[in-house]
């Protein structure tokens, strides 16, 4: 600190550091007393808050939604790539890029989701000497990629994108808790009868998991759309789940519930109980 | 600068013609960037939507509704500002349009250019008919029909009640599709070129196609309830059409499905 | 981040989620250009996952993401010969003066065409901490850390930087 008092010069010179954080506040507390007392500096002010009001009229624009999209395949690629394996010899992985180049160009994601595992396959074999716990965590990769992508894809404002994420989902060898949670959200607030409906669809096959199970009979009083409802009650007598009784009660009280649909519920209760 | 913010140049032009309260608005809203397709969006209470292609860059938009309440006693009803509440915001290209429609059916004819993507929804009193666009299409209906007719894109649609019509381009298809009724028939044209994988399910009706579908097997649902377990048949359809493609799902309750060759 | 450096990937989502938008911005304000901007945050993004080993770590992400991205900023200026920023003046002032605005908005419109040349005739050093420091709103410090040099010479280079625009400013006022 120089003594109790500043100078103009000094005043314009923090004038220009008043942004959060650059000044302490004993010298914001002098630059104020100065300004006070100061013409010119006054002045000075007034020029440097136009100058910064003058800046804010350029603000960037909101980026395109392709940029989102752009990127998860990027780095759903990026996430095929064997990035983490040790430095090999500049010859060694030319030999290795040959599929793994070819493998990325039917990488668009979708048509890989099938190739994955025989490209692992092919990319180990020629990696040779990569240990077990390397392609452990390649495959770890692998597996989070396509949940990033499938999780992103359910949240895209096109519900074309979003039933295409659903059937990706049909693909993943081994579906893990994550995955039934996204197709059970899906199932219970996607915006879309037939995205909701897809998900129903989808989460046939794991019926045998009981997670999968209690969720939809969970879904049932969220359902609202009649066609989703009379598929769900028709899967709980297929299941002979009989724990969904009282969420069918449930759902026949709701509001608004159509004649064929109460129909429906009701002969299904019938058949569970 | 708010310019991608600016809501889309409205022109609007509400008459009052007739007797009888009939009353109709005209919109014309300008897309940001005419260059890249826009997005549609409406959702109805009452009334029905009629969405048509034109070689144009704009979106026209007409509604016409009869304003409820008593009649004039022969005289004209000179209705004040905007009874049918048609506005219409733009931002990015994504065009949303509201009315008056959960007071009064309000009937809504859309121009747009070829290749928008649509989003569509109505209730009751009024059916849904899109002709010769190409985009996606997330089209809802509760008790109405809906028909689209020669398109292209990726379609989600979904009615209640009414019967579910819809003619495809010669265009590729590359994107899964979904159609889904409760109590109506689903009656689908593709080109006879469509390669696709089908999942269809109706409960009371029937499956007629004159496609070459090679039926696959059906699931299994698998439950297990006090460690006995038990497989029974998924009712689900599966197939492919000249070896497969992307998804389409068809499902209904009553009514059958009929999938057909575009001739 | 460190979790980036291991390889595992799924951090990445969720860095792009929250600086995206700031890093469009960075490039917005360097040249003006946003379909140019998109891609380039593609790029800065790819070389983020490609090179994560380089991230040593220490320091924060937000300076090693300044870094990688200065570079693919020169890279631009290299690969078009030309710095990318005065050529995209004119494609500007057509792109926000175009259509029809209300006297407001032209206003604004004017002023930001107007800011824009000021800022061009601005040395890329200069434009550089002003947009990082105005915009970005990165302290000296992160900004010292960015460009590998003290916080007392940020400081006197954006005091430099704020000082020239003003003397534009001052002139351009005065010109209307």
């Amino acid at each position: 600190m120089n003594g109790n008092h500043i100078d103009c010069d000094k005043a314009k010179d923090w004038l220009l550091d008043t942004k959060e954080g650059e000044l302490s506040s004993d010298e914001k507390h002098l630059l104020d007393q100065h300004i006070a007392q100061c013409l010119g500096c006054q002045e000075e002010l007034a020029v440097i808050t136009e100058l910064r009001q003058w800046l804010k009229t350029d603000q960037p624009p909101e980026p395109s939604p392709d940029m989102h999209t752009k990127f998860f395949e990027m780095l759903y690629q990026e996430g095929q790539e064997p990035l983490s394996l040790p430095a090999k010899s500049t010859k060694d992985s030319k030999r290795i890029s040959g599929p793994v180049f070819w493998l990325q160009i039917a990488a668009s994601i979708f048509l890989l989701f099938t190739g994955v595992t025989a490209g692992y396959w092919l990319r180990s074999v020629a990696a040779g000497e990569v240990s077990q716990q390397q392609i452990d965590t390649m495959a770890m990769q692998v597996q989070e990629m396509r949940q990033i992508m499938m999780m992103t894809l359910l949240e895209n404002p096109s519900a074309a994108e979003r039933l295409h994420a659903v059937s990706i989902s049909t693909e993943i060898d081994q579906a893990d808790d994550q995955v039934f949670t996204a197709l059970l959200t899906t199932l219970n607030y996607d915006s879309n009868t037939n995205v909701r409906l897809a998900a129903l669809e989808a989460l046939i096959r794991y019926t045998d998991n009981p997670k999968v199970r209690k969720g939809l009979i969970h879904s049932l009083p969220h359902q609202e759309s009649p066609v989703v409802q009379m598929a769900l009650a028709d899967l709980m007598v297929k299941l002979q789940e009989k724990g969904s009784v009282k969420a069918l009660r449930e759902l026949l009280h709701q509001k608004g519930i159509r004649g064929p649909v109460k129909e429906k519920v009701k002969k299904s209760i019938l058949q569970l109980s | 600068m708010n310019r991608y913010l600016k809501t889309g140049l409205l022109l609007l032009l509400c008459t009052a013609v007739e007797a009888q309260s009939n009353i109709k608005g005209q919109l014309v809203v300008s897309l940001e960037n005419p260059g890249k397709p826009g997005t549609v969006d409406i959702n109805l209470v009452y009334g029905s939507i009629n969405i048509q292609a034109y070689a144009g860059t704009d979106v026209i938009v007409d509604a016409s509704g009869e304003l409820p309440g008593e009649k004039g006693q022969g005289m004209k009803r000179l209705t004040k500002g905007n009874p049918l509440g048609l506005s219409a915001e733009e931002k990015n290209n994504h065009v949303t349009i509201n009315t008056n429609s959960a007071l009064f059916p309000v009937n809504v004819s859309i121009k747009v250019p070829r290749r928008t993507s649509l989003k569509l929804r109505t209730y009751d009193k009024g059916d849904i008919i899109v002709e010769n666009v190409i985009g996606d299409m997330e089209v809802d209906n509760v008790n109405g029909s809906i028909t689209l007719n020669n398109v292209g894109g990726s379609i989600l649609a979904n009615t209640y009640n009414g019967l579910l019509k819809a003619s495809f381009r010669k265009i590729s298809l590359d994107k899964p599709m979904a159609f889904s009724s409760m109590g109506g028939r689903i009656d689908l044209s593709y080109p006879a070129s469509l390669k696709a994988d089908l999942k269809v399910k109706s409960e009371q009706g029937e499956v007629f196609s004159d496609f070459d579908v090679s039926q696959g097997a059906a699931k299994m649902v698998k439950s297990s309830s006090s460690g006995v377990n038990k497989s029974t048949l998924d009712d689900w359809l599966y197939g492919k059409i000249s070896g497969g493609g992307p998804e389409i799902m068809i499902s209904n309750y009553y009514g059958n499905i009929y999938l057909k060759k575009l001739k | 981040m460190l979790r980036v450096k291991e390889g595992d990937l799924f951090p990445m989502g969720l860095l792009f989620k929250r600086y995206h938008r700031e890093l469009f911005g960075f490039f917005y304000h360097m040249n003006g250009n946003p379909d140019l901007c998109e891609d380039m945050v593609q790029t800065a993004f790819y070389r983020m996952i490609r090179y994560r080993n380089s991230f040593s770590g220490e320091g924060a992400f937000r300076s090693w993401m300044y870094q990688l991205a200065r570079n693919v900023l020169l890279d631009q200026v290299q690969q078009n010969k030309r710095t990318t920023y005065c050529q995209n003046l004119d494609d500007y002032a057509e792109r926000v003066g175009g259509g029809t605005l209300a006297d407001e908005s032209l206003h604004k419109t004017e002023q930001a065409v107007q800011l824009r040349n000021a800022l061009a005739k601005l040395s890329d050093a200069h434009r550089e901490v002003l947009v990082m420091s105005e915009y970005q709103e990165l302290k000296y410090k992160e900004i010292a850390e960015i460009l590998n040099v003290t916080e007392g010479a940020v400081k006197t280079r954006v005091h430099r930087a704020i000082n020239e625009l003003k003397i534009i400013y001052l002139k351009t006022e005065h010109e209307r």
